[in-house]
């Protein structure tokens, strides 16, 4: 039992079952970087556990904003001015969000399958990876702007089947979101000007949602603010939406990474240029290794 | 606003007893009409929705003026000068306030999240309210932050403390009905929440001992209004500090057909005075065989 009055949860292993031995020495304890991996509190894990989402404001320095913010402008606006194959989030400066030791931490907690996991390898995989950029109607003439529609989708996914990788499951002490997504917000977000909307406790819902849900004004919906170099984690069992953005005085530019299981996913399986993956430091290319269970770990 | 798609809803498939075979009826078939002859009011689609991922929910002014100062008066007197009152009925089931205890409203809720339907039919309702108790607070008695219960979803059969739910139906074990006679305001007295700690598999943090923390919401509502919550939430008194009326509640408890949490009882000359359909609700807790048992609820032959 631990400090805080919990103990080990039961997870049943493969055969009989017996549970899982403590494998908390198999999952990596550093990423890609070489940093140690940041777990989440007690309280991350209840949040996101009980709500579906959960914000970490202010994680990033104020020199790595500066710098990712500038390579999103230039992949946005002058994409001509990067070589083909680094026209992705996964190049540059943003490339060291995919392993950031707060999201190895989080999702060694909800995503990663242990027996897939070694200090050398995650346990989970990145399905895909994008640039959100998105702009107020008045400004929306300066060169390449994006708008984003009001779209509510997803939900309920404490009893979806397997294969429907839109589900949450939850027991005493332990939590797993199969599909997850980790938006960095490079810009500061102001409450209902456009950060993503997202229905609180709905990823755990068994009542098909109400028609109000149809209404981004009706109090179902909830959102956050937060500074620049923020964190959104959320399970895409959440209902969840865009928002158009209205704010004026910054545009919003957003890192967004969806995590998977090692072995299957939503989405086709993200593969990088083998220029960009090969240049990557081991551990992170094991985020985009091949979909399969069996022995799939490098050791 | 874009056109949006529709919303589409089905049954949700319940194991009845025998054979795996589902419950052929819903809220909608079970005990139609309350003790006074008024039909009951079934929870909206969204009052659904929100009661389920939140823990609680709140209905606000479903008393008439009328009717909230009839009770209130009464309930004061229960509080201040309990001797004017005959002794059977000196308690929240006493006087004006017995048809609370199964209002229309509480009814059509308890159909949906509580009721077990093979024992509810016209005639008896399929749960049990188990006790009753009137809250009064101000600045002198304000009650205190006690944060309690949580996590239910993973509750034993045992523990009456649970939430279960399956697509599309949920139910609550003990489920909490709160009338609140007087205004309350936001952050000055009324019962506190952590939002979906129902059905939470963590156990609570630290913080949750902060009345300060966001983990924390509440409300505010006008005289009568009625707050359900199950008690499988994290919940909590919070001290009462409005100084511009007292709190002034019935808390109601209402439990499974097949579970007691508590021992108490109205006294027996009350029950009897009652309405027979009202009477059932201190039923004793087990899963009685009536006419209307298994034939009713199953396709299954042999019932």
């Amino acid at each position: 039992m631990d400090s805080n009055g919990t103990v080990t949860p039961y997870i049943i292993d493969k055969n009989l079952g017996s549970p899982m031995d403590d494998y908390s020495d198999t999952l990596p304890k550093k990423n890609g970087d070489g940093l140690d991996i940041i777990e989440p509190t007690t309280e991350q894990k209840y949040r996101f556990d009980k709500d579906g989402w959960l914000l970490v404001p202010g994680v990033l320095s104020e020199q790595d904003i500066k710098e990712m913010r500038e390579y999103c402008l230039q992949l946005h606006f002058d994409p001509q001015s990067l070589p083909e194959h680094e026209r992705t989030p996964l190049a540059g400066p943003t490339q060291k969000l995919i392993d950031h030791p707060l999201v190895v931490g989080m999702m060694n907690e909800f995503m990663a399958n242990p027996r897939l996991s070694s200090p050398n390898c995650y346990g989970f995989s990145l399905a895909a990876n994008g640039l959100w950029y998105r702009t107020a109607p008045n400004r929306r003439n300066e060169g390449r702007r994006e708008a984003r529609q009001f779209g509510p989708h997803n939900g309920n996914g404490l009893y979806r089947l397997p294969g429907d990788a839109h589900y949450y499951n939850a027991f005493p002490g332990k939590a797993n979101s199969a599909h997850t997504r980790v938006v960095w917000e490079l810009n500061p977000v102001k409450h209902k000007q456009g950060g993503t909307l997202l229905v609180t406790g709905s990823h755990k819902a068994v009542y098909t949602a109400p028609d109000e849900i149809q209404d981004p004004d009706s109090g179902i919906w909830t959102t956050y603010s937060c500074p620049a170099g923020s964190v959104l984690f959320f399970a895409e069992a959440t209902t969840h939406s865009a928002h158009p953005w209205t704010n004026e005085e910054n545009d919003r530019i957003a890192i967004a990474n969806l995590y998977n299981f090692v072995d299957g996913g939503h989405a086709r399986l993200l593969r990088p240029d083998p220029r960009i993956l090969n240049a990557m430091p081991p551990i992170r290319q094991t985020l985009f290794r091949e979909r399969f269970a069996g022995q799939n770990v490098v050791r | 606003m874009p056109e949006t798609k529709k919303i589409v809803r089905s049954e949700p498939f319940v194991i009845n007893k025998n054979m795996g075979s589902p419950l052929a009826i819903s809220a909608r078939d079970l005990t139609p009409k309350n003790a006074d002859g008024l039909p009951v009011v079934l929870p909206t689609e969204k009052q659904k929705y929100d009661f389920d991922r939140n823990g609680w929910l709140l209905i606000p002014g479903v008393l008439s003026k009328d009717e909230c100062d009839e009770m209130r008066t009464f309930a004061e007197r229960l509080a201040k000068d309990p001797e004017s009152i005959p002794e059977h009925e000196r308690c929240p089931l006493g006087g004006p306030l017995q048809k609370l205890a199964d209002h229309p409203v509480i009814v059509g809720f308890m159909n949906e999240f509580v009721a077990y339907p093979p024992l509810a039919n016209d005639e008896r309702y399929g749960f049990r309210l188990e006790t009753s108790h009137l809250f009064y607070r101000d600045a002198e008695t304000p009650g205190k932050f006690s944060p309690h219960n949580g996590n239910g979803l993973f509750r034993m059969p045992w523990d009456s403390h649970f939430y279960r739910c399956i697509p599309g139906k949920a139910w609550s074990g003990l489920t909490r009905v709160v009338w609140e006679f007087n205004p309350v305001k936001k952050g000055q007295g009324s019962t506190l929440f952590v939002p979906g700690s129902h059905k939470a598999a963590y156990p609570a943090p630290e913080t949750v001992r902060d009345p300060e923390s966001t983990m924390w919401e509440t409300y505010s509502c006008p005289p009568g209004s009625l707050l359900f919550f199950t008690e499988a939430i994290t919940h909590s008194a919070h001290p009462w500090t409005n100084t511009e009326n007292n709190r002034l509640a019935v808390f109601n408890l209402y439990n499974i057909v097949a579970s007691r949490w508590h021992s108490w009882l109205p006294p027996e000359k009350l029950i009897e005075s009652m309405p027979p359909l009202r009477q059932t609700l201190f039923s004793e807790p087990y899963n009685e065989k009536v006419e209307t048992f298994f034939p009713r609820t199953t396709a299954y032959m042999d019932g």
